[in-house]
This record gives C-alpha cells, sequence and structure tokens, in this order.
C-alpha cells in the first residue's frame, strides 16, 4: 500500500468519482485469570471506487490492488451508478469543487515491540494483579491495537493519505456477593501504538488500583432509585452525551431522515453554558483521539460547532447533504473499511469545558448521583437517549455515598441540557470509542464534568 | 487457485512453518446492495470478499490470524507470522483443532443475484410504505444478497465447503408531522428469494403503521411493578441478552450465573428454546462453524431445564462442559397458545414493549432501558404510546416471571420469535 500511486487511476474516471484503496490491521491478546485466550490478529485490506452519475451511486470493492484490481473496482461502480441512475432518474447537478492535498502518519517512530514481548507485558500486568489483589473471582487484562491506512484520490484532485492507530488496554476485575458476580472495568490508551503509549506498566498499576477500590465498593452496591434524579455526570459520560444526546441528531442524513433538530437551528436548545463542537483533528491545542485532517470524500475536515452557548448552529455534512442544505461540507464522509462507503460520521465530538470544580459539583448536589463512568449508548431522531452506567455513587447531602449497581440513564437531549446548571474545567477525551451507524468505526468523545437532570433505570 | 485449493495450499503452509497442527477456514463472499436513504435508492454497492483465517499449533501454543490476500507469496508469509503469534503465545491443553469428520459439502440458495427482481420489489415497498404513510420516512434500507463460499481444511483431515446464499431485507423509519418525530423504528428479515412483497414481510406493515401514530406521545408519571408484552423484534433484540451468559468468556472465568444450573430448571417450565442453523424454517442457513465443526441444531432450554451452554471447542476442554453444536445463533422458541389480544387483556398494568434501547445488563442479569415505540397498557387495554419510560428488572427472574407465550410466531429467517409476557418488571417515568 505506501508504494502504491493511485494519480495515474484518475485518468480512466468519467464521473464524479473516489478511488480509496485502505488497510486496516487488528491484533489483541487477552489473558483470562492467566488464560491466553486470545493471541491473534486480523488484517483487512483492498481498494474501493464510488462513482456518482445521474444522481445515482455505484460501489465496488475488491481485495486486489493490482491495476486489473483497480480497474475492476472502477468499472463496476460505474456500471452499479447507470444501473440505478437508468431506472430512478433522479435531478442533479455537480457537486462544487472541493480538493485537498495531505498526508498525515501518526505511526510510531521507536523501534516496534515483538509480539512476544506484547505478551509479556500483558503478563507482567496480570501479575501485578494477582500478587496484590486476592480473593478475585475473575480478571481479564486485554491488549489491542488498530491501525487505519488509507489513500484516497478523487475527480475534483483530492490526494489524501493518513495512518492512524489506536492501542488500547483494557483491565476488567470481578468478585462475587451472595453468588452475585460483580465487575468493574476501565481502560488506558488510545491514539496512537504501544511503543508510544505504554513506555512502563506504572500508570496501569495505578488504574488497577482504582478499578479495585470501585470493585470492593460496587459489590456492596444498591439500586439506584427509578426515575428523574439530580446527577454530577463525570468526565468520562460527557463524551457519550455529546455524541449520542446530540451528535447523532445532527448528523445531516439524520436531519433529512426526521430528526427533531432539523426544527430548532438558531433556537436555544440547552444551557448557555453549553458550547458542542465535533472536531476534526485538534481541540484546545491537542490532537484529538481519531484525528481526521481529509475525508473520505476528499474533502478537507474542519471542525463543526453544533451547539455555541446553547444555540443549535448547525449539522454534520457529506457533499450531498450539504449541497441539499446549501452550505460548504465539512469533512465528515467516513468510511470504516475499504469494502464501506463513506457515510456521515462524527469525529472527535466534545462539549467544552467549563469553569467549575468536581469537588464544588458534588457539594452542591442534595440528594443525587455521581456517575463516573459508561458502557453502550443509542440515540433517537426524537434526541432522546440512552447510555449503560456500570460505575456510580450516591450523593447525599453533597459527598459521595453507596455506590450503585449497573444502571441506565436517558433523557431527551434538547430537554436535559437545558438543566445544565455547572460545568467542571477539566476536559477528558474517550479514545476507545465505537460508534455503530451501519458500519462500526472509531470516533472520539469528550468533555468536563456536567450537572444535570436525568433519568436513571432501577428499583 | 480454486478455493479449496488455497485452503489446502495454507494449511500446508503452516505444516512446512513448523505447525504441529494447522486448520484454515477459507472464506469467499459476495455481497449486492440496494441501499436506501431518506426514501430513495440512492446506492448499488458490489463487494467482493476473501479471507483466509489460519489456525496454528504448535507445544500446545496457538496463532491465529486473519488476512485477506490468497497469492502463495502472501500465504507464505501469512504462515511464518501465525508461527511468530504461537511463539509468544503460552501453553495450554485445551488448545486443538477439529477432529476428522466425513468429508461434507454443502449448497443452499440460488448463484446470484438477481437485482432487477431487487430493484423492482424495493421500489414496490417504497411507493407502498410513501402512499399509505406520507409523513413516515424511510431513513435506511435496503435489499442485499449475499453469497458466501466456505472451505475449511485442516491437518486432521477435515475437508468441508459450502456455498450459501440468501437476500436480507431491512427498514429503519421515523415518523414526522407537524414538526414533531417519532422514535426512528426498525425491522427485517432474510429471504431465500427477493420475488416477495416486502410490505407484507414479518411485522413491517404493523411497525409502519404504529410510528404513525407515534409522533404525539405521552409521559408516565411515577413508577409501578407491572407486566412487559415483548414484541417479536424486542424479543429478537433481548435474546443476545438471555443467553450471553451460556457462552465461553462467562463459563471460563467462573462469572456465569447458570455456570452450576446445567441439567436444572432456569427459567418457566414453558419456555423451551432451540437454536437451529440448519433448520428447514430458517432461509439463511449456516453449515460450518468458525472451531471446524459441522454446525447441528439443539436445544438450550427444554421445558425450563437448562440442556447446554455454548461452548466452543476451547470452552469445552477448558471447562469439561461439552461443545456445542452450534453457537446459539437462529433461536427459536416453542409457541404457547395465547393470542396477542388475550396477553394485553390479562394484563393490569404494563407495556407492550416493541423495543429496548438499555445498557448492557450487569453479570448478575439487572437490567434496565428506555421503552422505545412501546404502549401503556391499563386494565387490559393499550391506552397510548409512552415517552421517556425505563424498564428495569432482572433476567433470570423475568424468565421465571413468565404469563404467558403466544401461539402466533413470526419467521425472521434466521430466527422465530413469538411475543412472550413476563410479570414483575419496574416500569417507571418522571
Amino acid at each position: 500500500l505506501e508504494s502504491l500511486d493511485l494519480k495515474p487511476y484518475t485518468a480512466l474516471f468519467n464521473n464524479y468519482t473516489e478511488l480509496r484503496i485502505q488497510e486496516n490491521s487488528f491484533a489483541v491478546i487477552t489473558l483470562n485469570n492467566g488464560n491466553l485466550v486470545q493471541n491473534a490478529r486480523k488484517i483487512t485490506g483492498g481498494a474501493s471506487a464510488r462513482v456518482y452519475g445521474s444522481g445515482s451511486w455505484g460501489f465496488a470493492s475488491c481485495q486486489d490492488i493490482s491495476s486489473e484490481g483497480i480497474g475492476k473496482v472502477l468499472t463496476e461502480a460505474g456500471e452499479n451508478a447507470s444501473f440505478l441512475a437508468s431506472r430512478c432518474g433522479y435531478a442533479h447537478k455537480p457537486f462544487p469543487e472541493s480538493s485537498v492535498r495531505i498526508s498525515r502518519s501518526h505511526a510510531t517512530t521507536r523501534p516496534v515491540r515483538t509480539q512476544k514481548e506484547l505478551v509479556g507485558f500483558v503478563r507482567e500486568i496480570d501479575g501485578y494483579i494477582t500478587e496484590k489483589y486476592k480473593g478475585l473471582t475473575n480478571r481479564f487484562v486485554t491488549l489491542s491495537a488498530f491501525n487505519t491506512h488509507k489513500k484516497l484520490v478523487t475527480s475534483q484532485g483530492s490526494e489524501a493519505e493518513s495512518l492512524v492507530p489506536r492501542t488500547t488496554l483494557v483491565i476488567q476485575l470481578s468478585t462475587e456477593k451472595e453468588s452475585q458476580p460483580v465487575e468493574v472495568y476501565d481502560f488506558l490508551g488510545g491514539l496512537g501504538q504501544f511503543e508510544d503509549l505504554f513506555l512502563s506498566p506504572e500508570p496501569v498499576y495505578e488504574m488497577i488500583d482504582e478499578v479495585y477500590r470501585h470493585l470492593i465498593n460496587k459489590r456492596d452496591g444498591v439500586f439506584a432509585r427509578a426515575g428523574l434524579a439530580e446527577c454530577v455526570l463525570g468526565p468520562s459520560l460527557a463524551g457519550i452525551l455529546a455524541h449520542e444526546a446530540i451528535g447523532h441528531t445532527t448528523e445531516a442524513d439524520l436531519v433529512l431522515g426526521g430528526s427533531v433538530a432539523g426544527e430548532h437551528v438558531d433556537e436555544l436548545v440547552a444551557s448557555e453554558l453549553v458550547t458542542l463542537t465535533d472536531f476534526a483533528h485538534t481541540a484546545l491545542g491537542q490532537t484529538c483521539p481519531v484525528p481526521v485532517y481529509a475525508d473520505d470524500e476528499g474533502v478537507e475536515a474542519r471542525d463543526t460547532i453544533l451547539i455555541d452557548r446553547g444555540i443549535l448552529k448547525g449539522f454534520m455534512h457529506n457533499r450531498e447533504s450539504a449541497e441539499h442544505f446549501q452550505v460548504p461540507p465539512t469533512g465528515n464522509a467516513r468510511a470504516s473499511e475499504f469494502s464501506d462507503e463513506p457515510l456521515i460520521r462524527m469525529r472527535n465530538t466534545a462539549i467544552l469545558p467549563g469553569n467549575d470544580k468536581l469537588e464544588e459539583m458534588i457539594a452542591s448536589v442534595e440528594e443525587g448521583y455521581y456517575l463516573i463512568k459508561s458502557s453502550n449508548g443509542q440515540a433517537d431522531s426524537t434526541s432522546e437517549f440512552m447510555f449503560g452506567v456500570p460505575l456510580g455513587y450516591e450523593i447525599k447531602k453533597g459527598k459521595l455515598g453507596r455506590a450503585i449497581k449497573d444502571t441506565t440513564i436517558s433523557g431527551v437531549a434538547f430537554d436535559m441540557l437545558k438543566t445544565v446548571t455547572m460545568l467542571s474545567d477539566d476536559m477528558c477525551w474517550d479514545g476507545s470509542a465505537w460508534c455503530g451507524k451501519k458500519q462500526t468505526i472509531q470516533v472520539g468523545m469528550g468533555g468536563p464534568a456536567i450537572k444535570c437532570h436525568v433519568t436513571l433505570g432501577g428499583r | 487457485m480454486e478455493p479449496k485449493e488455497t485452503a489446502l495450499y495454507a494449511r500446508d503452509a503452516l505444516l512446512r512453518a513448523g505447525a504441529d497442527k494447522s486448520q484454515v477456514m477459507l472464506t469467499r463472499s459476495i455481497r449486492d446492495e440496494l441501499y436506501v436513504e431518506n426514501g430513495k435508492i440512492a446506492l448499488n454497492r458490489t463487494t467482493h470478499n476473501h479471507e483466509i483465517k489460519y489456525k496454528a499449533i504448535r507445544d500446545r501454543k496457538q496463532g491465529l490470524t486473519m488476512a485477506g490476500r490468497i497469492d502463495k507469496t502472501s500465504i507464505d508469509s501469512e504462515a511464518i507470522q501465525v508461527m511468530e503469534l504461537a511463539g509468544a503465545a503460552v501453553a495450554d491443553e485445551a488448545r486443538d483443532i477439529a477432529e476428522y469428520q466425513e468429508p461434507a459439502v454443502f449448497a443452499d440458495g440460488p448463484e446470484g443475484s438477481d437485482k432487477v427482481k431487487m430493484y423492482a420489489r424495493l421500489r414496490e415497498f417504497l411507493d407502498q410504505a410513501g402512499e399509505k404513510h406520507p409523513d413516515t420516512i424511510i431513513e435506511n434500507g435496503g435489499i442485499v444478497f449475499n453469497q458466501t463460499e466456505v472451505s475449511l481444511v485442516n491437518s486432521n483431515g477435515v475437508d468441508f465447503a459450502s456455498r450459501t446464499s440468501h437476500y436480507e431485507f431491512f427498514a429503519i423509519f421515523t415518523t414526522k408531522k407537524d414538526k414533531l418525530s417519532s422514535s426512528m423504528n426498525y425491522t427485517g428479515c432474510v429471504l431465500a428469494d427477493p420475488d416477495v412483497e416486502l410490505m407484507k414481510t414479518v411485522l413491517t406493515e404493523r411497525l409502519l403503521e404504529q410510528s404513525a401514530g407515534q409522533t404525539k406521545l405521552r409521559a408516565l408519571e411515577g413508577k409501578f411493578t407491572g407486566d412487559i408484552i415483548m414484541t417479536p423484534d424486542c424479543l429478537g433484540d433481548f435474546y443476545r441478552f438471555l443467553i450471553k451468559p451460556l457462552y465461553d468468556n462467562f463459563l471460563i472465568g467462573g462469572t456465569s450465573i447458570y455456570k452450576d444450573k446445567l441439567n436444572k430448571p432456569i427459567t418457566d417450565k414453558r419456555i423451551t428454546l432451540h437454536s437451529r442453523p440448519v433448520g428447514d424454517e430458517m432461509a439463511g442457513r449456516d453449515y460450518i462453524g468458525p472451531d471446524g465443526y459441522v454446525l447441528k441444531n439443539n436445544t438450550i432450554i427444554d421445558k425450563g431445564i437448562l440442556t447446554g451452554f455454548l461452548t466452543s471447542q476451547y470452552g469445552a476442554l477448558k471447562t469439561g462442559f461439552p461443545r456445542a453444536g452450534n453457537l446459539g445463533t437462529h433461536p427459536v422458541f416453542e409457541p404457547g397458545d395465547s393470542s396477542l389480544d388475550e396477553m394485553i387483556k390479562s394484563v393490569r398494568r404494563g407495556l407492550l414493549l416493541c423495543r429496548f434501547s438499555g445498557g448492557d445488563p450487569s453479570y448478575g442479569g439487572d437490567f434496565s432501558g428506555v421503552a422505545k415505540n412501546s404502549y401503556y397498557i391499563e386494565n387490559g387495554m393499550i391506552q397510548y404510546p409512552v415517552s421517556e419510560v425505563m424498564v428495569s428488572g432482572n433476567i433470570p427472574d423475568m424468565l421465571n416471571n413468565l404469563n404467558s407465550i403466544s401461539a402466533e410466531r413470526i419467521n425472521f429467517g434466521t430466527s422465530l420469535m413469538p411475543w412472550m409476557s413476563f410479570g414483575g418488571v419496574t416500569v417507571s417515568g418522571k
């Protein structure tokens, strides 16, 4: 893939065309109670072409990146577009010209570790747990590494290449109470390769100590009280709130599909404390977890302000939706695998920090919950969201109380965000997040701690 | 090279690279898709994929990789990589490949797609939906043809091949009226032939009608303990939560709530659950499992008794439980004897739960989530569609608190689901 020059193939383009070659690699090592239950690697790669002709899209992909394979996908994509165009006859006009030339790599420059060294690192982490913490019923240590390498040329003259790695180490510990399993997990990592992110095991040990402390508290946890409650959402929950509650409703394809956000542009949809942006690659001077410099339509990626001090400002776009709304494309068209077509996707969606301290926020709650970690989440066209909360604590008279059992929180985003009264002055990115809209793709999510009202599941 | 020739070459490449045992699964697939975006057939996509899954064992250490390149040079190079992984592994007596079984070839479904029919039936569906429900938007949807060829060989003499194909239909929709949006809802099924009226498949027509009436919702005040009737679509989504504790991860780690329950009651005795990947009633069948064994239909719960875990070959050798004949796919619940009307009439307070949007249940089975596209039931009558209502409970408790199962079931092509009514669930509003 490194040496392949796609530019000569642009001579074969007849209509608006994107030609992409891509390789995704994934490696995983998992120890479960000391057993190496996963020691695997997967590589997928190939070529794809997407052609827009007479208002219809044709797409084709194959794993052969020889000139024969690339010629085949270009031909098949064109034929597929023609098949639809001959039947659908949609009105169309050419997309406005927009091109970018960029090449960025986040690959390590350090010597690459061998598989044996990586397994050794994971075993060392597992050894720390077994040595220090007796009485656990189960433990998982999982090291995962993803690399996404893409090259793209388009008929509008874009030439883009990127290599974006992600490495995470997940620790999951379990114990029992009255024969009922209880578990807590956490992770370290994000953008980068192992060699750059895990220079020593000490930060992992600190995380393990914290996971164990929460596990012991959760073992004696209680059910949350079902219903509406005042809550402080920890910084790591702000990201999923930004992604699920607002982000999805402001993807332009979902707006066209009936999302309620379409009716509220330039209206107050949140507390004036709330500003929410989908960052392309850099936020507050730092590289984001999933930096996107050019999207898979060859559009230069730029930040998209979704909510500015409580006012809904706009949507995330690909070329086609931007044309519909008569705005510039934002560089949000992303494909997960080489065989996937670009869809409007979030990149690094975050609520910006405020001026409060987390301790003061907790102290200001008479009775409610401090919710720390999230699991899966889901959005809706109504802006009603939900996500799982596997770790949290009661707040009683401004102080943390008992841990709570796993729960789910929900709310209608455009109502709930109006209840935000405090935002902490720090910012936390989740560099392990994925989004599952048709294709599973890496995203970044971030934000500060948030004080607000949400509905909890419980008893 | 032909698929089998390639698979044999890869198997032997692993042995040449030093493996004691080798197993290779080559998959070659073609996917033709007509994709709908916001009511328009917007994309015509064709993908050609192939993938080789390499498994090598040396000194009871395993290396496992998956890669897409199938030329001899790439296979030789990959074999060395697999052995590097095996060399880095920890010896484990439970690592093995499939035992010898009689060679077999399986074939199912048409060869190649009929895109003209696919288009015609999809166009018909969109026209019908637009005519009957002009305020309902088919956000995404489509019809997809999948054809998959598998060749699985190993150094114990296993030699299987299959060619399967089927069509998939799916629709995700939202209604927007007077600036109000419904919750999105979705459905879909697997079909042997695309030449059917898609609106009449599974519960598509009923769900679209429901969506059209779900822009004006009512919130519930307070909370109560009551009944939920899960629809077949909802039960299909919830199924993965029900069977999660039966898999390797939970059994090897000892965190499965059912680890001591084999051949013991775990649900109400009216519940019988099968997994039927090669069932005659399934439009989308699977024949070869990833472990290298031919898949078989089996029963997971028989009249409330847990009759088997969903253990892989590794999980079985690790835990001592029998290896499952399949992976728990293609679920089939035995029917009950109630009509849906009777089930609703018997509810004093509760919900018709049409979609569940919830967090992953705890290891102990505690769950909570939002009741989407759902209806409040009081005194045996459906009252109104609800908003911002959560349901909470415990899965093992719920399965023992069964009210009834419908006689009617819906065949989704890879599952057969009834309506099921459970008691003792917490329903909470604002």
